[in-house]
């Protein structure tokens, strides 16, 4: 199966008749057969963009949807030839897992033999094929999502919609179903947008991620790009953790403490220096280190956390790997590699 | 197992309250086989009253019994599609046609049967034929089809179901007869159940609206007991009992019946 179609939303916003205002006006560009991640914290419009690509929700006017080069905007979801995977799942309860599956195909009135095939080869898939009679009720929340799955995926539909699919799972089933989700969309080579507000998934998934909140776009790029050059400190917050640190900009030198570190020359006027946990180093002298006190430490298995209260106020937060007591109270000092360091507009 | 005191005393209550609803029934089924009530028992059991019921009234029956199931098709035909849509909109407008819905129930049934005659007196072939008895007893059952039809609708997560449907490529029509129906079966049926019960049962809207060759068996009831022997009247009560018991549990029945279906 190799249906890809590119998606282009143009000039899309989406305000309520109550009068709330979901979306901003967007423009996006999805490339065919890649996985789009549209992340963000709740009501930031992602879940209202996914829906007016299925055709559940209609853009404001003056809105454009194209489907390749087809204008979809008009057309309702029927015809959209669309597969959407919902947070509820939405399995009819009146029907078997098989017929779930083959619900769409039906619709379309696919012969009964081209059918049943067809079933067997999405159920096996997603490796269900031994509860093709269960009704609904009878399965757990992975085999719910993984029918759901295979439901949307059976039509060959031209984009892939998938609305936190994994949000009512437990955290290690969201971890395997996640693979098994990245698995099916590069083997199936099915454009995708993702809807989650877990960055995690987002990392893990997404070819790109678009950033979201209060309904605009706020950053599209790369798992790495987002992560290691985000736009803003809003980006930058949402997406792991991150340290803001005070220093003094002098003659192309950035201080705080110890540690003196050249200013990027690109980087705006009074910036805000922000560093990810994992990238402050700890080091045994006090020279050109960042000194602090030891207030908590949470062994975290991989890793071990620390909080480091530097008198700037919030405590730096300092992931290592290292493996050592961390005596409460004892003096930290902690380095900074300049290409980790963060820059952005305070 | 020793049983607390408290366990008889709510046991006794029970019984007394079972006993306060059953003991009036039974006493008026015995009647209805007694040769003579004054006298009791002991004048002997019969069952010509029954006979008799049956000569003068078997009509009224035949009546009931078509009335209350076309009652339960059409409040079907109209509920269900009026629940949907009520299910749809969430306004200020939708929430108040629910509540006008209910109107005919808190109305008083001689107000109801009333307009209708005062309305449709001018058509003398609609005024004495049945429908126009069916139409009394629509307008008063409709509520207890989209009331429960309703809240099944608004529960379930319909509107995602369908929605999943409506991106599978199926059209209204196809959304509606696949999804729909089969998921608020459960309110229909339970609707069915009430529809049917109070149609069979109904009398102060059929009482104004009948003519003497359109009596139901309430109306037939009322008939019996004014003008003839209580025993008679009481045998039209066994019945009454033996056609809405059995109607009942046949649907009950065919409930289950489904439900056994959907598990299997």
């Amino acid at each position: 199966m190799s249906t890809s179609t590119a998606i282009s939303i143009l000039q899309c916003g989406k305000t309520y008749p109550n009068g709330t205002r979901a979306l901003e006006t967007v423009d996006l560009e999805v490339v065919s057969g890649e996985t789009l991640v549209l992340l963000g914290p709740s009501g930031c419009g992602k879940t209202s963009l996914l829906r007016m690509i299925a055709g559940l929700e209609s853009p404001d006017a003056g809105g454009r949807i194209l489907f390749g080069s087809e204008d979809v905007t008009a057309q309702p979801p029927e015809t959209r030839n669309v597969g959407m995977v919902f947070q509820s799942y939405a399995l009819f309860p009146n029907m078997t897992v098989a017929q779930n599956v083959g619900y769409g195909l039906r619709i379309r009135r696919l012969p009964e033999e081209r059918r049943r095939a067809r079933v067997a080869e999405m159920l096996e898939m997603v490796q269900l094929s031994a509860l093709s009679a269960r009704r609904i009720d009878q399965l757990s929340g992975g085999q719910r999502q993984r029918v759901a799955l295979a439901r949307a995926i059976a039509v060959t539909p031209r984009v892939l919609l998938l609305d936190e699919p994994l949000t009512a799972l437990d955290a290690k089933l969201r971890e395997s179903l996640r693979v098994d989700i990245d698995t099916l969309l590069r083997k199936a080579g099915i454009t995708a947008i993702y809807v989650t507000h877990d960055q995690a998934e987002a990392m893990a998934l997404g070819d790109r991620i678009v950033v979201m909140d209060h309904g605009e776009i706020v950053q599209i790029g790369s798992p790495t790009q987002i992560y290691h050059a985000p736009a803003n400190a809003f980006v930058a917050d949402f997406v792991g953790s991150v340290n803001r640190l005070q220093g003094n900009v002098q003659d192309g030198v950035w201080r705080c403490g110890n540690a003196a570190l050249p200013w990027p020359a690109d980087a705006p006027v009074g910036g805000v220096v922000m560093v990810r946990p994992e990238d402050l180093r700890l080091g045994h002298e006090a020279a050109g280190a960042i000194s602090g006190t030891l207030t908590a430490r949470y062994f975290l298995g991989n890793r071990t956390r620390l909080l480091v209260d530097i008198g700037q106020g919030a405590p730096v937060l300092v992931d290592t790997s290292e493996r050592g007591e961390f005596a409460l109270a004892s003096q930290v000092h902690l380095r900074i590699d300049p290409a980790t360091m963060i820059v952005l507009p305070a | 197992m020793k049983r607390s005191p408290l366990f008889y005393a709510q046991l006794g209550f029970t019984l007394l309250v079972c006993a306060f609803m059953v003991v009036p029934m039974v006493l008026s089924v015995m009647a209805g086989v007694t040769t003579n009530y004054f006298v009791g028992i002991k004048s002997g059991l019969t069952l010509k009253w029954i006979v008799q019921v049956w000569d003068l009234y078997e009509k009224t029956i035949y009546l009931s019994v078509g009335i209350a199931l076309a009652c339960v098709a059409i409040t079907a035909l109209i509920g269900v599609p009026a629940a949907y849509v009520l299910a749809q909109r969430q306004g200020r407008i939708a929430r108040l046609i629910e509540e006008l819905i209910v109107l005919p129930v808190a109305v008083p049934g001689l107000a109801t049967a009333l307009a209708l005659i005062q309305f449709w007196g001018p058509y003398p072939e609609f005024r004495t034929s049945w429908v126009f008895i069916l139409v009394g007893h629509v307008i008063f059952t409709l509520p207890f089809m989209v009331r429960p039809v309703l809240a099944v609708m608004l529960t379930g997560n319909l509107r995602s179901l369908e929605e999943a449907a409506a991106t599978l490529g199926a059209g209204f029509a196809q959304r509606f007869f696949s999804v729909v129906l089969p998921n608020v079966r459960g309110g229909v049926l339970a609707g069915a159940l009430m529809v049917l019960t109070l149609s069979v049962g109904e009398f102060n809207i059929t009482w104004m609206l009948h003519t003497p060759l359109t009596m139901t068996v309430p109306v037939g009831l009322a008939d019996s007991y004014a003008s003839m022997r209580l025993e008679t009247g009481s045998a039209y009560t066994i019945i009454f009992f033996l056609i809405i018991i059995p109607l009942l549990l046949a649907l009950q029945y065919w409930n289950n019946l489904l439900r056994r279906n959907d598990q299997a």
